[in-house]
C-alpha cells in the first residue's frame, strides 16, 4: 500500500553503509573506473539533494548516454543469496527489484542517471506524458521501433493490458495506484469491486485510440502519474504470452536482455534481446553479452571470492546485498579492496524511530523522547557513519521539494536533560515503554541496548521485545499492537513527497499503512485538500509545508538518510549506486576484459 | 534369501506409508495456513477463501490424504493459485505454490548436485573411516593408534559450520590452495564438477568418517579376539590373510548398517554442508521452503528423505544378510 519496507534489507542494509562517504576525496580518487563511468560521477553523500527533474522529450530519445570506457562482451556473474520473489512486472514492489529487472523490461517513463543524478524520461513513451483537464487526463505516445523479444511492436493495447492486471485477483502484492486512481476509489479493495481485471473485460479509464497511443482518464486529478509510469506495473505484457502465476517466474522481454533460464532459487540466465534496439532507449545499455544471476551463497562467502579475486570473483557483483560488516573493515585497509567498494544513498529512504502515537499519547513524552534518542550510539553500532547521515526531516533530502528543518535540535549523543524537563512537564510519565523490534543479526540486540540504556538515564524503563523477521510486519502493523516504539528503514514510492504524507499519516488508514496511528484533524483535512491538487509543483509543496506541521506533534524522530555500501568484482566496469533504486544498477555494468 | 528380500521389501514399503501419513499430518498440524500463504498478506478473506478452494484445503482430510497417494502412484491434475490446471504426474509428491512448479521436479533439478555431494562424500567416508580404524586397530596401544584415534575425537567432534567456514577462508579466500566450490554439472566438465565439490567432499566426509573410523576400530578390535580368527591363526594363516578373510568379514556387518543409514541421510539432503558451500542441492531447497513456508516442498523432501534412509538401510540389510547367513533365518 504505501511506502515499500525492506523488511530484509531493513536493518542488516544499514549495518554495512558507508564510510568512503565520509571522505568526499574517494568519490573521485578511490573509486577507479567506477568513479569515471556516467552515473558515478563520485558516491553522493546520502543526505544530499538527488533531486530528480523530469526530461524533455529531446532527452526521452535514444540511445542512453555512453559509459565512459565500456566495452562489449563477456559475462557478468551477479551472485545474490535470495532469489527474487517476483519477476512479474505487475507484482515486482522494490527498489533493487525495479532497478534490475530493467535489464529485460520497460516501462512508460523511467529514470535516466547522469553524473549520478536522476532525470525522469519517456521510455517506451516519447516523453514523461503530457496532462490536460486540470490533471485528469494523461496522454502518452509510444516511440516508434519498440519491440518484444520476438520482434513483434509493443502496443498501448499492451501497456493497457499490463495495467489492466493490476486489479485481477493475485496482484495484491504490487503497487495498489493505478486501480484506485483509474477509479477514484480510496484503496484497492474498493477499486477491484468496480474493475476486477481483464476477466471483467476492457477498462474504461485508459483509452487506446491507435497502437501508439495510451489516454488515461482518471476520476480526480493526479499529478504524479510521470512517475507512477516509471513504476514497474507500468509494463507491457502481452495477452498471448501472459502465463499466469507462470509469468511470474519467467517474463517476456521488452530491454536489452531476455530470459533465457529461470531455475527458481538456482540460477538466472539472461541473454542479449537482439530485437531490443538501442536508439528507442535513453536509459539502458547492452555491453555484457550475457548476465549470470546465482543464488543461494552465503554473501560472506561471495563477498571473499569477490574482493579476493578468486573463481569467478573477478566477473561478480551482487545487487541485493551490502559488505559484510566482518570484511569492512579490512577492506577499509587493503587500497586494492577499496577501491571494490561500491557506495552511495540508498534512493529516497530513511531510518527512523517510530513512536505509536496512540499508545505514547502526550506529545511532552514524544518530544522527551527525540531529544535522549542516542543518535551516535546507535549508528555506531549499526557500522558508523557509512549507514547513513543523521537526518533532522521526515522525507529524505532526495525528494522533490525537500527543505531542510530541524524543529527540535539536539546533538547527535542526545540531550538527556533536555528530555526530562519534558518528561516533567508531561500530564502522564510512563514508567516504561516497549520497544520491538527484528531479531536478524547481533546488532539488533546491541542497538536495543543502546536505547535502554539512555531511557534509563532519563527515568523510564525500556522493555525490549525481540520479533522474528517475518512475524515483525504482522505482530507491530495492526491496531492493539502492544509497541511503542520500532525502528525501521522506508521510502517512498517515488521520490515526490506525494506518497509519504497521504498513505501513512491521515488518520483513516489502515495500520499497515498509518502503522504510528498517528491523528490530527488539521492535518486530515490539509491532506483531503491537498489531494486535489492536479499540478505537481504545487502538490509538493504544500505537502513539504505540511510536513512541518506534522512533525510538530513528533510522531516519529527522523535518525539517518540511508546509504549503502556494495561490492564489485575488480573486472565489473560501470558500477554505481542507482540514486532512487539504491543498489548497484545492472543496467550500466560492463566487462573491462572478457 | 528370496523371502528374506521379500519380507524386507514389504517392511520397507509399510514404513514409508507410515512416514507419508504422519509428513501429511505435519502439513496440517503446522500453525500456517497454506492458503493465506500462497494468497499473500494483503488477500481479503474471499480471496482466501477461492485459493483455499482451488488448492483442495476445504476437502476432508481422508480425502485430501486419498488424493495425495493416488497422485503418488498414479499422477493428478492441480489447480494453481489462479486456478490453472498444471498436470502432476506419477509419482506426484504435490505442487509447490511457491515455486510455480511440481514439488518433484523442484526436487529433480537440484538432485544432481546432492548426488555429486553425498556420492563423493560417502567414498570419502569409506576410504577414510575404514582405511584409519582398521590401521588403528591393527596397530592397538601404538603411537599411530593413538594418533588416529585423537584425529577421529576431532572429527567427531567439531562442526561442518565450523569446520567448512575455517577452511574456506584459509584454503580458498586467503590462500588459493583450493578451487572455489561450487557445483558444475559433471557434464560441463568432471574436472570442474571435482574441482568445484573436492572441498565440500573432504569435510562432509572427514565429520562422518570420524563416527565410522570409531566403531570400524571397535569392532576389528572385537572379532579380532573372536574363536574362529584365533583358529585360523593357529592354523598358520597369516596376520593380514586372516584380518583380511574373516576379522574384515567378522566386523563389516554392522559397518554396512551405519553406511546405510549414513548414505540414507545424504542423499536426502546435506542442509548444513549445502548452506555453508553455497551448494543448491535437495538440503538447500528443503531449507528455504521452510522458511518459506513452502508445505508441499517440505513434506515432499522429507518424504524423499525418509525413502533415501529406508532404501538404504533395508539394502544395507541385504548385505548383512549376504555376510552374515544367520541374519536371513532371525
Amino acid at each position: 500500500m504505501p511506502r515499500f519496507r525492506t523488511r530484509t534489507a531493513a536493518l542488516p542494509a544499514l549495518a554495512t553503509a558507508a564510510v568512503m562517504l565520509l571522505c568526499s576525496c574517494s568519490a573521485g580518487a578511490g573509486e577507479g573506473d567506477a568513479a569515471k563511468g556516467k552515473g558515478a560521477g563520485g558516491a553522493p553523500k546520502s543526505g544530499q539533494r538527488l533531486t530528480v527533474t523530469l526530461g524533455t522529450a529531446e532527452d526521452s530519445k535514444g540511445p542512453a548516454p555512453e559509459v565512459r570506457g565500456a566495452r562489449e562482451g563477456g559475462t557478468i556473474k551477479i551472485a545474490n543469496l535470495k532469489d527474487y520473489s517476483h519477476l512479474d512486472p505487475q507484482k515486482i514492489y522494490a527498489g533493487e527489484g525495479y532497478s534490475t529487472s530493467l535489464l529485460w523490461g520497460r516501462q512508460l517513463t523511467q529514470y535516466q542517471v547522469v553524473d549520478g543524478k536522476p532525470k525522469l524520461v519517456g521510455d517506451l513513451a516519447t516523453d514523461t506524458g503530457r496532462s490536460s483537464d486540470g490533471g485528469r487526463t494523461w496522454t502518452y505516445t509510444l516511440k516508434d521501433g519498440v519491440a518484444w523479444e520476438d520482434g513483434q511492436p509493443i502496443t498501448s493495447e499492451h501497456v493497457k493490458y499490463g495495467i489492466e492486471r493490476t486489479f485481477a485477483p493475485g496482484f495484491e502484492l504490487g503497487p495498489t495506484y493505478w486501480p484506485e486512481w483509474l477509479t477514484g476509489s480510496e484503496d484497492r479493495t474498493a477499486a477491484v469491486k468496480k474493475y476486477g481485471g481483464p476477466k471483467d473485460g476492457h477498462l474504461d479509464a485508459i483509452e487506446t485510440p491507435d497502437a501508439k497511443t495510451l489516454v488515461f482518464r482518471f476520476p480526480k486529478p493526479q499529478s504524479d502519474v510521470p512517475y507512477m509510469a516509471a513504476q514497474s506495473s507500468s509494463s507491457p505484457v502481452r495477452e498471448d504470452k501472459d502465463t499466469g502465476t507462470g509469468y511470474d517466474t519467467r517474463p517476456f522481454a521488452t530491454g536489452p536482455y531476455k530470459i533465457v533460464e529461470h531455475k527458481q532459487n538456482q540460477s538466472l540466465t539472461l541473454e542479449r534481446n537482439p530485437h531490443w534496439k538501442a536508439e528507442t532507449d535513453p536509459i539502458r545499455h547492452q555491453y555484457a553479452e550475457r548476465f549470470e544471476f546465482t543464488f543461494g551463497k552465503k554473501i560472506l562467502n561471495t563477498a571473499q571470492e569477490v574482493l579476493n579475486g578468486r573463481g569467478d570473483g573477478a566477473d561478480t557483483v551482487t545487487t541485493k546485498s551490502e559488505v559484510p560488516p566482518e570484511l569492512y573493515a579490512e577492506a577499509q585497509r587493503d587500497a586494492k579492496k577499496k577501491d571494490l567498494l561500491v557506495a552511495g544513498s540508498q534512493g529516497a529512504y530513511t531510518n527512523d524511530l517510530y513512536i505509536k502515537n496512540s499508545r505514547v499519547t502526550d506529545p511532552e513524552v514524544r518530544k522527551a523522547i527525540h531529544y535522549l534518542f542516542p543518535r551516535e550510539q546507535a549508528r555506531q553500532v549499526l557500522g558508523g557513519p557509512r549507514v547513513g547521515d543523521f537526518a533532522t526531516t521526515l522525507s529524505s533530502p532526495a525528494v522533490v521539494g525537500w527543505k531542510k528543518y530541524d524543529l527540535y535540535p539536539v546533538k547527535p549523543t542526545g540531550d538527556i536533560e533536555k528530555a526530562k524537563e519534558h518528561l516533567a512537564r508531561a500530564k502522564n510519565k510512563p514508567e516504561s515503554l516497549t520497544y520491538a523490534y527484528e531479531t536478524e543479526s547481533p546488532q539488533d540486540d546491541r542497538l536495543a541496548q543502546v536505547l535502554v540504556d539512555a531511557f534509563a538515564k532519563a527515568g523510564i524503563k525500556l522493555v525490549t521485545k525481540p520479533l522474528e523477521p517475518a512475524a515483525f510486519t504482522s505482530e507491530v502493523f495492526r491496531g492493539d499492537a502492544p509497541y511503542d516504539l520500532w525502528i525501521s528503514t522506508n521510502s517512498v514510492d517515488w521520490p515526490t513527497p506525494s506518497t509519504l504524507l497521504p498513505d501513512s499519516y491521515h488518520s483513516k488508514l489502515d495500520a499497515l499503512a498509518n502503522g504510528i496511528r498517528y491523528a490530527n484533524p488539521a492535518v486530515d483535512k490539509e491532506l483531503e485538500r491537498i489531494a486535489d491538487i492536479g499540478d505537481a509543483r504545487q502538490k509538493a509543496d504544500a505537502l513539504i509545508d505540511l510536513e512541518q506541521v506534522v512533525m510538530k506533534d513528533v510522531p516519529v524522530v527522523p535518525f539517518l538518510y540511508t546509504g549503502v555500501t556494495q561490492f564489485r568484482g575488480e573486472n565489473i566496469g560501470g558500477a554505481a549506486i542507482h540514486p532512487i533504486y539504491g543498489s548497484i544498477a545492472a543496467a550500466g555494468l560492463y566487462l573491462k576484459k572478457s | 534369501m528370496t523371502g528374506y528380500v521379500l519380507r524386507r521389501a514389504l517392511q520397507a514399503a509399510a514404513v514409508l506409508l507410515a512416514i507419508t501419513a504422519a509428513a501429511f499430518g505435519l502439513f496440517y498440524a503446522a500453525p500456517s495456513d497454506p492458503a493465506l500463504i500462497a494468497c499473500g498478506p494483503k488477500c481479503d478473506t474471499g480471496q482466501v477463501e477461492a485459493v483455499r478452494h482451488s488448492m483442495g484445503l476445504d476437502q476432508p482430510l481422508a480425502g485430501q490424504y486419498a488424493d495425495y497417494l493416488r497422485g503418488l502412484v498414479a499422477g493428478r491434475v492441480i489447480d494453481d493459485v489462479d486456478g490453472t490446471p498444471i498436470d502432476c504426474a506419477a509419482p506426484c509428491l504435490g505442487y509447490s505454490y511457491t515455486l510455480h512448479q511440481p514439488v518433484l521436479d523442484a526436487i529433480g533439478d537440484r538432485f544432481p548436485v546432492t548426488l555429486s555431494l553425498a556420492g563423493g562424500a560417502l567414498a570419502v567416508i569409506v576410504v577414510l573411516g575404514v582405511g584409519v580404524g582398521f590401521a588403528a586397530a591393527l596397530r592397538r596401544g601404538t603411537a599411530t593408534d593413538r594418533l588416529l584415534s585423537g584425529f577421529t575425537l576431532v572429527g567427531a567432534s567439531v562442526q561442518i559450520y565450523f569446520l567448512g567456514y575455517a577452511l574456506q577462508y584459509l584454503l580458498v579466500y586467503t590462500t588459493d590452495l583450493f578451487p572455489v566450490p561450487g557445483y558444475t554439472p559433471f557434464g560441463d566438465g568432471p574436472g570442474a564438477w571435482a574441482a568445484g565439490l573436492l572441498l565440500p567432499w573432504l569435510v562432509l566426509g572427514f565429520v562422518n568418517a570420524a563416527v565410522f573410523a570409531r566403531l570400524a576400530r571397535s569392532q576389528m578390535l572385537e572379532t579380532m579376539h573372536e574363536g574362529y580368527v584365533r583358529t585360523a591363526r593357529g592354523k598358520g594363516m597369516s596376520a593380514l590373510r586372516a584380518h583380511l578373510k574373516y576379522t574384515g568379514r567378522g566386523a563389516a556387518a554392522p559397518l554396512a548398517q551405519l553406511l546405510g543409514l549414513e548414505a540414507g541421510a545424504l542423499f536426502g539432503g546435506a542442509f548444513i554442508t549445502e548452506t555453508v558451500f553455497g551448494l543448491g542441492g535437495v538440503g538447500k531447497l528443503a531449507v528455504d521452503a521452510v522458511v518459506q513456508n513452502d508445505l508441499p516442498t517440505v513434506v515432499g523432501t522429507v518424504l524423499l528423505a525418509a525413502f533415501f534412509v529406508v532404501l538404504f538401510v533395508a539394502l544395507a540389510d541385504l548385505v548383512v544378510a549376504w555376510l552374515d547367513p544367520r541374519v536371513r533365518l532371525a
